[in-house]
């Protein structure tokens, strides 16, 4: 009984010290309640700052269940983390960061934004899942599924299996018929009615590699990555030597 | 008597003849040989300095002038860091690296050094992949897929002046300044009476940064008490097509600066090479031309010389096309001779003239040699087509009637 006794309270305490770092943080509230986070960062809250901040303001509000903006003064003390957090310290200001909930920066901005302009940085959970890869420096595969059941194709298992790519390839899965991800297929240009599978293959700094059928092998990925590395058809580039 | 026989004899009894009309083939061949072989060179040295030198943009406060690229960030004047800030949020196309720089006078176990103020890359790449909102976009232009993982060996700097990562309290030296130091890497030194650790050595460049220490540039701003400044803002873009484009861009983006583009810096010996290799096409046709004018001249001469003997020749049994053939062969002859020596001549030239003239290093393109007689046996022949074909229609009557 004292064993679980001990059990309960220790459950209690990490609940409550991650609910008042929450707290302290707003970001991470906002991301604990599953919202893109818009942090404005601003050195003098100014004209300029404001009209940025009323923007964003605005915005969010319109789009309250997706979207919370955060005021973050860059010379405040109790910002610094924050501050370093995103290394902003010397940007320019006022300076506007899209933070998704899984820590991806969605969007930058150091003007006001157009309505359009935010709606494009509430991204769909696939979309920053490969936004949060690509911005860590990863190769990303994206496998787009027919249904749950399906395997992960054997070529992109055979790439991340492989020690070149191993430390640098992560994959990720999304379903074809998931309607949150229509507008994320539309930009990679898949059509859901074609009800194939495809993987999807994306390298940094945002590049798309290509769109693959699932019996592609790693051979035909790697080929495909390493054309990519090829620039263009300039005869001067360096990279064509 | 055969066929050779005659014409080395003929060679032999008339050598002013012989000696000015090879002298003709050598000179031009020569010059052109020499033109095409410095200009080649020329031209190496132009991609290799391109290459070496990494950037393709450099950024610098409005009002500084750019005499040495190497040194251009040691004009005293700075320019905000937040436009570096500002370049990585741009996501300008064909932008590879942004290399800001802090240059400051300081001593080093009392010896006066420029300590070096860079960023390492680690540091703002990860704003520039903010802005892979616009994801997935069709590989187009100068967009490089990075496939492989960045070098974070301190000795990048060295050849892409870059580093990936460098502490606070950490610096890196150049060849020289280590050599004459004897510092190495885990040495430690006092700057500006801060305690660094030397993390590298770096490799021999051939610049101004064999003689530097680098350190963050940050730690640099802090000990020189600058505030958030820089000289300096190297780009290294992808393409010189693409250093072309960012040029207008960032006069857009920073103004208040000045933006050079590396080509501009080495513009003079781009223009030179240009200028060299279009006058080389000019120098090959007007030196073909007089070449082929004085063969046939020269030629002609020597037909009028020898119509007794064409005609003695002829009266005894020689075909036209024998008599065509002697001339023709003697001018092949000529061309290949005088090719080679001009092969020769010109390379030695160009060895000259490169190490003298252009300070670069010169040195024989055997291809060229195969190009030199080829030409010159091809245009002395064709020079001397038309008076042997005269020589091969002379009557002998009409020969022996001048006698």
């Amino acid at each position: 009984m004292f064993k679980n006794l001990t059990l309960i309270c220790g459950l209690a305490l990490a609940a409550s010290l991650t609910y008042s770092s929450a707290q302290a943080d707003p970001q991470a509230r906002a991301a604990a309640e599953g919202k893109t986070t818009y942090l404005v960062f601003y050195r003098n809250w100014d004209a300029t700052a404001q009209a940025v901040g009323q923007a964003v303001k605005s915005h969010a509000e319109k789009h309250a269940a997706k979207a919370a903006w955060v005021p973050v003064g860059i010379t405040d003390p109790a910002q610094k983390a924050l501050v370093d957090k995103f290394q902003v310290g010397r940007a320019p200001m006022p300076l506007v960061l899209g933070v998704h909930p899984n820590g991806a920066i969605t969007g930058v901005f150091q003007k006001p934004m157009t309505e359009a302009e935010f709606v494009q940085t509430l991204v769909s959970p696939a979309k920053a899942e490969c936004m949060k890869g690509l911005q860590a420096n990863r190769l990303v595969l994206l496998c787009v599924q027919t249904s749950a059941q399906q395997p992960v194709p054997q070529g992109v298992k055979d790439f991340q299996a492989d020690p070149q790519f191993a430390q640098r390839t992560q994959v990720a899965t999304v379903q074809l018929n998931d309607p949150n991800e229509a507008s994320f297929f539309a930009h990679l240009q898949i059509d859901p009615q074609a009800n194939a599978p495809v993987t999807v293959f994306m390298a940094p700094p945002g590049v798309l590699v290509g769109r693959f059928p699932p019996t592609a092998s790693k051979a035909e990925l790697s080929q495909a990555l390493h054309k990519a590395g090829k620039c263009c058809d300039d005869k001067n580039c360096k990279h064509n030597h | 008597m055969t066929f050779m026989t005659l014409i080395w004899k003929e060679l032999r009894e008339r050598p002013t003849a012989m000696l000015t009309g090879l002298l003709t083939i050598i000179l031009g061949t020569a010059a052109l040989v020499a033109i095409r072989n410095v200009t080649f060179f020329s031209e190496q040295a132009v991609a290799r300095e391109l290459e070496a030198l990494g950037a393709n943009v450099l950024v610098l406060p409005q009002g500084v002038t750019v005499q040495d690229y190497y040194a251009a960030d040691l004009h005293g004047q700075t320019m905000p860091e937040q436009y570096v800030h500002q370049l990585a949020f741009s996501n300008l196309e064909g932008v590879e690296n942004i290399a800001p720089k802090l240059c400051v006078p300081t001593r080093l176990n009392n010896r006066g050094v420029i300590l070096t103020g860079i960023l390492p890359q680690s540091e703002f790449q990860a704003k520039a992949a903010w802005q892979s909102a616009n994801l997935f976009a069709e590989h187009k232009g100068c967009k490089r897929a990075r496939c492989a993982s960045d070098d974070p060996s301190p000795s990048n700097l060295a050849t892409r002046r870059t580093v990936q990562d460098l502490g606070p309290d950490e610096v890196l030296l150049g060849s020289e300044i280590a050599s004459a130091t004897g510092l190495n890497a885990g040495d430690k030194v006092f700057l500006f009476d801060k305690l660094f650790t030397v993390t590298a050595v770096l490799p021999a460049i051939g610049t101004v940064d064999d003689g530097r220490v680098f350190a963050h540039l940050h730690t640099v701003q802090e000990l020189a008490k600058v505030g958030e400044v820089v000289n300096v803002i190297e780009i290294m873009g992808c393409c010189e097509d693409v250093a072309q484009g960012l040029v207008e861009q960032l006069g857009k983006l920073l103004p208040g600066t000045k933006v050079v583009t590396i080509t501009q810096v080495v513009q003079t010996q781009v223009s030179i090479n240009r200028l060299m290799n279009r006058l080389s096409w000019l120098f090959l046709v007007v030196l073909v031309g007089m070449a082929a004018a004085s063969i046939a001249n020269a030629t002609f001469a020597n037909v009028r010389e020898r119509r007794r003997e064409i005609g003695t020749l002829m009266a005894i049994g020689a075909t036209p096309r024998f008599v065509t053939g002697l001339f023709l062969t003697k001018a092949l002859l000529f061309g290949s001779i005088g090719g080679l020596a001009g092969y020769g001549a010109g390379t030695g030239l160009a060895i000259y003239l490169g190490s003298q003239w252009a300070g670069m290093a010169v040195s024989p393109l055997p291809l060229l040699c195969f190009v030199a007689v080829g030409g010159a046996s091809i245009v002395s022949a064709a020079a001397s087509w038309w008076p042997a074909r005269a020589a091969a229609n002379l009557d002998p009557c009409v020969c022996f009637q001048e006698v």
